[in-house]
């Protein structure tokens, strides 16, 4: 490997500043044909949803896009005329910008602590951040609740007694702003490290060490050196994560009601949820197509960030090699701090989950009072629950080939994208992407329809391609960053070389983006194996799986035992994406030590 | 772009793609023509005999059920099979009213239905009835009167003129509230709606955020849409804490969070010894649900029987059980129908009558979510 290295390393030196296409799936001169197909792939899993999407917000009413009942513009008459829609849309610009910064600058820190340093607990702390992810939204944020809620919330309880303050309420209030904004921050942030990480991980060291010859200090170096190099990644996480917040409704919908503060997604999860009503598809969808036209818009700011995408290729031919930083004296302090966030974004809602697993009925916060009653019971109902063991079997069937197949696509996606660079490409990329757009009511819903006079309808498939829409926006842009920064020179040395496309597939490509390619793997599999809107809308007897056990236990029948058999349940989903994040990135390093 | 010999890609494979993608497409958009739903025997020239009825629902073997309640499916099977000396399968899962209304039309048009069993309330029931797939008028009282004697009442209960003898009653949606007994005394409970806004309850009621169960008050005599509105006005001056949807304010109660609301029941928790209570407001507006078997059904005799029984012998079973559910209030003999009018003797109960009533409910709910939260 270090021989092909050199190689790679002198033969590109000796081509330099040449351009190629598309080099590495050349697919034996087939490679427009690739596009076709991927791009046909994409006409039935996002075109499909976006007509869908488009006709039902010209439907009146309750309508389903494909009754006859007429086009109207109704929808939009009444969104655009209607004051609060631009309250809605400031109140949500507001929320977005607050919850992107705080995650961004909380995955930020974390991401450059596990992948530029020599932190200790690198691995634990990758693996404690990927395995927070597959808690629910809505599973955290209860636990937040409970913790800073004005009246039962175990900090404020505890301030009042240390102030010795007689209030029944405060001082501090969850249902806020700056509540939604803070629970949002913590909970995407692992999101925003998955991006961020990889990222880092495949820079190039020698251009710090460069500016550190230069005389820059450390921090000088990564504020004009690393950051720089940042720039496309960094404008990644800020249009996913803006985007996402645009649609994102647990957070809002566990806190934004009663803080007084609604957002687009939840009047979205409103019109298409009601408890008694028919919902409101119409103004739903006509809501999803603000959300779009603010993403496309969020998309062409991206891309003209990233339009000369060469600037940012970090990883050459001319000697690549990750190199770490020292911490020196710094290394205890950061290690604190990232234990510290850890604590509070993961530890402290864990601990009060896990608590509430302890409880023999409806939840009731800790005190030495409930410590007689409490049990482990919650376990032996969920172990003894109906279709447990098949909603498990199913999860890890539907989890392992939803996050495969997404990557898998979202890969070629970004790799035509960016190497192509032609207009074919950057529309495969924007059309990708537009699925972070739609909503995932109306996106299942497309699938419902397009689906349920095959045989698959009612099955586990069906659920793996309502799940595919979900993830391909997010893994696209993951997969995307990703491919930019590998310089082309690697792979015209391996074929100078002597190397055929699979060789330096494997031996080249496929290390480089390996880590990308797991974070994002982990991503998909986290995120579906909660998902709740697909496994609903599209369950059948024959498909539950835990997301939809989860959903029936937390969130519509959180009576008694329920719930605290709900927490058991998330406990375990906690635990096994913990194993498989662990398993997973020792075999990156294993795969990257072999690179090096 | 071009197609050419460059593309590795002949005209013919081109148009394949493209014809399947725009043919997806076109399904997608499109959907198919509605399958015309067989006629379940709703409108039978000879009435069946119970007898009938019973036999082709053990062939029939299977009832799928669409409900909020999927986790008391096992109870209900093994009893309902006991009780009728069948083996037939009750299964479901977790559909909110609206989503199974969804599911049904979207099935129906795709030709291939699965639902069996629904309980819409009326707004729903209203747009199963406009997609054509609520069932026609059944004779239930004939079929089951003799094994089921109750059915009369459980079919007679259904008020709104276009759904009677359609459906028999599922449950009904009775809006109580719940209290935190260590908080409030039950003397200083509010005992009327407008009480919610009065200057003791201020800070201390959890309240949907829809408004929810204000616009119900469109069904009593002397409220209007105004004096709907005006009330949620109060209540929101009087700064409640909102919640979104019935569960969680019935949860916020439970753990603490507020004092009193005007929605939930709190009968599991407080037999688990929690410190909370169900009280009565008055008026008292009732939503009923219909336990509904459309006209796709795929077992429409199981699916009879089985709304039936769980309409009738389901809410004694959940009672004898102690598991949390809404009233049925025209069984006078049960223990919750039995508590409203003992915790208040001259409770004025009502119900929706007509369907003009269930439009202007919903018109006034897409009001009340906007004046009081903003998310209507």
């Amino acid at each position: 490997m270090a021989l092909i290295g050199r190689r790679l390393a002198l033969t590109a030196q000796a081509v330099p500043g040449r351009r190629s296409r598309l080099s590495l799936p050349r697919l034996a001169g087939k490679t427009p044909a690739l596009h076709l197909a991927v791009a046909s792939v994409l006409a039935l899993f996002v075109g499909a949803p976006l007509v869908v999407l488009i006709l039902t917000s010209l439907r009146p009413g309750a309508a389903l896009p494909f009754e006859d009942v007429g086009l109207t513009p109704s929808n939009y008459l009444t969104v655009f005329a209607d004051p609060s829609t631009y309250r809605l849309l400031g109140a949500t610009l507001v929320y977005a910008i607050g919850s992107t910064g705080l995650a961004v600058a909380i995955a930020g820190v974390m991401a450059f602590l596990v992948e530029r340093t020599n932190m200790p607990l690198r691995n634990g702390i990758y693996s404690a951040m990927l395995a927070s992810m597959a808690l629910p939204p809505l599973v955290i944020t209860f636990g937040w609740v409970l913790l800073l809620d004005q009246r039962i919330g175990l900090f404020n309880v505890w301030l009042r007694n240390l102030l010795g303050s007689r209030a029944q309420e405060g001082p501090l209030d969850i249902y806020s702003l700056w509540g939604m904004v803070f629970v949002t921050g913590l909970a995407i942030a692992p999101t925003f490290f998955l991006m961020l990480a990889g990222l880092l991980r495949r820079m190039d060291g020698a251009l710090e060490e460069a500016g550190r010859t230069a005389g820059a200090s450390a921090l000088g170096a990564i504020r004009r050196v690393t950051l720089p190099l940042l720039t496309p990644g960094l404008g990644s996480v800020v249009v996913y994560g803006m985007l996402i917040l645009i649609q994102a409704f647990e957070v809002p919908l566990a806190l934004g009601v009663t803080a007084g503060f609604p957002v687009l997604s939840l009047r979205i999860y409103i019109l298409t949820q009601p408890d008694m009503t028919v919902p409101r598809y119409g103004l739903a969808a006509t809501f999803g197509m603000l959300a779009l036209v603010i993403g496309i818009l969020l998309m062409l700011g991206y891309y003209r960030i990233v339009r000369v995408a060469t600037r940012f290729q970090v990883i050459t031919g001319k000697g690549y090699r990750p190199r770490r930083f020292s911490l020196g004296r710094a290394t205890y302090p950061a290690l604190a701090g990232a234990l510290a966030y850890l604590l509070l974004a993961i530890g402290l809602p864990l601990l009060i989950l896990f608590w509430a697993t302890l409880m023999p009925g409806d939840y009731q916060p800790p005190s030495l009072d409930v410590l007689p009653s409490l049990g482990l019971s919650s376990y032996a109902r969920l172990f003894a629950y109906p279709k447990f063991l098949e909603a498990v079997v199913n999860t890890v069937i539907v989890v392992v080939l939803t996050s495969t197949t997404t990557v898998l696509l979202a890969t070629l996606v970004a790799w035509l994208s960016v190497r192509s660079r032609t207009a074919f490409g950057k529309v495969l990329d924007v059309t990708a992407f537009s699925t972070a757009a739609i909503p995932g009511i109306v996106s299942t819903l497309a699938v419902m329809m397009i689906f349920v006079a095959t045989p698959i309808y009612g099955t586990i498939w069906i659920l793996v391609v309502g799940m595919l829409i979900g993830g391909l926006g997010f893994v696209t842009r993951l997969m995307s960053a990703a491919v930019t920064q590998i310089s082309h020179e690697l792979e015209e040395a391996a074929r100078v070389s002597g190397a055929r496309s699979l060789m330096v597939f494997r031996r080249v490509i496929f290390p480089l983006l390996l880590p990308a390619l797991v974070n994002s793997w982990l991503w998909v599999a986290s995120h579906h194996m909660r998902n709740f809107t697909v496994a609903l809308m599209l369950a059948s007897t024959r498909n539950v799986v835990i997301a939809s056990l989860l959903w029936e236990l937390w969130s519509r029948g959180s009576r008694g035992t329920q719930i605290s058999t709900a927490a058991a349940l998330a406990i375990l989903m906690v635990a096994a994406l913990l194993a498989v994040a662990t398993v997973l990135r020792g075999y990156t390093e294993r795969v990257e030590g072999r690179l090096a | 772009m071009t197609l050419g010999s460059k593309t590795g890609l002949n005209r013919r494979t081109f148009l394949r793609i493209v014809s399947t993608g725009a043919a997806a497409l076109c399904l997608a958009s499109c959907g198919g023509q509605a399958t015309t739903a067989p006629s379940t025997g709703a409108a039978a020239d000879k009435v069946p005999s119970f007898e009938e009825v019973l036999d082709a629902a053990k062939q029939e073997g299977t009832v799928e059920m669409w409900t909020d309640r999927p986790d008391i499916q096992a109870l209900y099977q093994e009893a309902f099979n006991k009780r009728l000396s069948t083996n037939i399968k009750v299964t479901g899962f977790n559909l909110r009213a609206g989503e199974a209304a969804t599911r049904l039309i979207t099935e129906a048009r795709g030709g291939k239905p699965t639902g069996d069993l629904l309980q819409p309330s009326y707004d729903i029931a209203l747009d199963i009835e406009r997609s054509k797939l609520f069932p026609d008028p059944y004779p239930w009282v004939e079929v089951f009167g003799k094994e089921f004697p109750a059915i009369k009442d459980s079919v007679e209960h259904i008020k709104v003129p276009i759904f009677k003898g359609r459906a028999p009653t599922m449950r009904d949606v009775l809006y109580h509230g719940v209290y935190r007994t260590d908080m409030i005394k039950p003397q200083e409970l509010p005992k009327t709606f407008e009480a919610l806004g009065e200057p003791q309850y201020k800070g201390k009621v959890a309240f949907d955020n829809r408004g929810t169960p204000l616009e119900y008050l469109v069904i009593v005599p002397g409220w209007n849409e105004q004096r709907i509105i005006d009330l949620a006005r109060n209540i929101k001056a009087n700064a409640p804490r909102f919640f979104p949807g019935s569960q969680q304010v019935r949860d916020a109660v439970v753990n603490g969070q507020a004092v009193l609301s005007a929605a939930g029941d709190v009968t599991e928790a407080k037999q688990q010894g929690q410190p909370v209570d169900n009280y009565y407001l008055d008026p008292t507006p009732v939503n009923t649900l219909l336990a509904t078997v459309p006209k796709t059904a795929p077992h429409p005799n199981a699916a009879r029987l089985f709304a039936v029984w769980v309409s009738l012998e389901g809410p004694r079973l959940l009672e004898e059980k102690k598991i949390e559910y809404r009233e049925s209030l025209w069984q006078k003999d049960l223990v919750t129908t039995k508590a409203l009018y003992a915790n208040r003797p001259d409770a004025k109960v009502y119900y929706f009558e007509t369907p003009e009533q269930v439009t202007t409910s919903n018109a006034v709910r897409d009001k009340l979510a906007g004046i009081l939260t903003g998310t209507g």
